[in-house]
């Protein structure tokens, strides 16, 4: 599924036009991003949070030729899924 | 602590930027996750242009995980795989750094001495610091505060800080203890100098004050920037030297609280530091080697090796001294007795070391069940003598215990002195030769 088609059944679903549905999800995705950015963990509707990790800092061989790197240390995003949709998602068949 | 915005504080913020209810915002949130919700049952798969893709896969629980009855062991997961401008806005902080290859000097295990005295030298060289920083911002209170960072001091080592600090007495140097300043970073420095240019941020200050990595963020000048990577990598290693041990800190340097600059001196401590050396491979490799070498030795050496441990456990016979020919010419001039005994003694020696087989008596074709011995027993009256036979055959047996049936033995003529089975000296002498021969 697409933006596209969200949008569209989102505005079907809620009774709106497309054009507001569309700024309602834009906006929403934006302001999840800037929280983001500047390093807030977010909750995600009632899928989870979005935690934003720090991956350390380390020291790396490299097998071939056994010589050590230091790799930076990086900020990475993760959804952290929540109790009653982990449970919700046991109940589907495959 | 990293904040969380609640589901509530978003809701509030987007009534505010659409003008619209928080009621309305409300019923859009819950339309949205039921959609979400469906289109990964049926689907199993979602992308979010902005933020992603979320999928479900299919994943089981561990072999030996204990569970309740009726539970089921494979079920679905949700995963999120961030885009990659998402990525690369939440790594902003981080980007600019590029992974740097150690010198030889660190890449192998430092000696802990070497580390110890780093450690102290570093530990004098702050303390140095802090007593002139305080000194200085008590007396030149009013130039520091309309100071504004440089890009080019922000990367100064522990070490140039030091020789300035000594070249220059302690009122006359501003600079110095701007370059400790740069060093050691205050909150508001760090956003400019890394060039985080973001106005929400700027503007959201107060509310993620606490989440900003500026205290300790200065341990990070070992990496590069990626512009200056290519001009000087020697002047990275030594910058490593220095602050080497504040980056095995790991991301415990960066705390929250802006406000203390002062490091953790125990820290410092040689304590801190583990060195390991993994060679056990090597005596391993040896050990096993050994093992080999040993038990190819014992197969192969094997009729050496038992007569060696025979030697060890047989009595040592000390051997008699015999006359010498002079005095047993002299013995013979004067007839003594003692001429017999010594004269048959050579002459039995001479008698088995001279053993020749030319003539031979029968020819005996082997059976199932026949051993030499049984042969030796049957011509000569003792199962010891079985070694003329083999001696005499050594060009149809290759291997004494085995001998295949059908093969055709010569019996030998021997001569009665040979075959003297009360002489003692030539039953031990028959032994020997029976060890040596290698029979079981």
């Amino acid at each position: 599924m697409d933006n596209k088609e969200l949008i569209s059944l989102l505005s079907k679903k809620t009774k709106t036009t497309q054009e507001k549905s569309k700024e309602f999800l834009n906006s929403f995705i934006e302001e999840i991003t800037n929280y983001m950015a500047n390093g807030a963990n977010v909750e995600f509707l009632d899928l989870g949070i979005f935690e934003n990790i720090v991956r350390e800092q380390k020291i790396i061989t490299n097998p071939k030729t056994q010589k050590k790197v230091l790799y930076p240390p990086k900020n990475v995003v993760d959804l952290k899924v929540a109790k009653p949709i982990k449970e919700y998602l046991k109940t589907i068949e495959k | 602590m990293k904040t969380t915005v609640t589901k509530s504080d978003l809701i509030a913020k987007l009534a505010k930027r659409l003008d619209i209810s928080e009621e309305q915002v409300v019923n859009f949130i819950d339309k949205l996750n039921e959609l979400i919700l469906k289109s990964l049952e049926s689907d199993k798969k979602i992308i979010i242009n902005g933020l992603g893709i979320f999928k479900l896969v299919w994943g089981s629980y561990h072999k030996n995980a204990k569970l309740q009855a009726g539970a089921p062991r494979e079920f679905y997961k949700l995963k999120f795989e961030a885009e990659d401008g998402l990525k690369e806005l939440v790594n902003k902080e981080f980007a600019h750094l590029q992974a740097i290859e150690l010198s030889e000097e660190l890449s192998s295990n430092m000696p802990l001495d070497a580390l110890s005295k780093q450690a102290v030298e570093i530990k004098d060289v702050l303390s140095e610091i802090q007593d002139v920083k305080g000194a200085v911002e008590y007396s030149n209170a009013a130039t520091t505060e309309f100071y504004e960072p440089q890009k080019d001091n922000f990367s100064i080592t522990a070490t140039e800080v030091e020789q300035k600090t000594e070249d220059a007495p302690i009122p006359e140097t501003t600079e110095t203890t701007e370059t400790a300043q740069t060093y050691y970073q205050s909150p508001t420095s760090v956003t400019s100098d890394y060039g985080i240019s973001n106005s929400s941020y700027s503007a959201d200050n107060k509310d993620y004050s606490g989440l900003s990595y500026g205290s300790g963020s200065g341990n990070y000048d070992t990496y590069k920037p990626k512009e200056e990577f290519t001009e000087s990598n020697q002047s990275v290693n030594t910058s490593i030297k220095s602050d080497y041990e504040d980056n095995k800190r790991g991301f415990g340097g960066y705390s929250d609280s802006n406000e203390n600059n002062d490091f953790d001196k125990n820290y410092y401590s040689p304590d801190n530091v583990v060195i390991r050396k993994k060679k056990t491979w090597i005596w391993l490799l040896l050990g096993c080697l050994v093992i080999v070498a040993v038990a190819c030795g014992y197969l192969f050496m094997k009729p050496q090796v038992c007569k060696f441990v025979n030697s060890f456990f047989s009595k040592k016979e000390t051997p008699t001294e015999l006359p010498a020919v002079d005095e047993v010419d002299s013995l013979i001039a004067n007839d003594t007795v003692i001429y017999e005994d010594v004269a048959i003694s050579e002459i039995d020696t001479m008698f088995f070391e001279n053993r020749k087989y030319t003539e031979f008596i029968d020819t005996v074709t082997i059976s199932s069940g026949v051993t030499m011995a049984q042969l030796a027993d049957q011509y000569w009256g003792s199962r010891l003598f079985w070694v003329y036979i083999f001696e005499a055959n050594k060009d149809n047996i290759a291997n004494a215990n085995r001998i295949s049936v059908g093969t055709k033995l010569r019996i030998p003529k021997l001569d009665n002195r040979l075959t003297d089975k009360n002489d003692t000296r030539l039953m031990d002498k028959v032994k020997e030769l029976e060890i040596a021969l290698g029979k079981k």
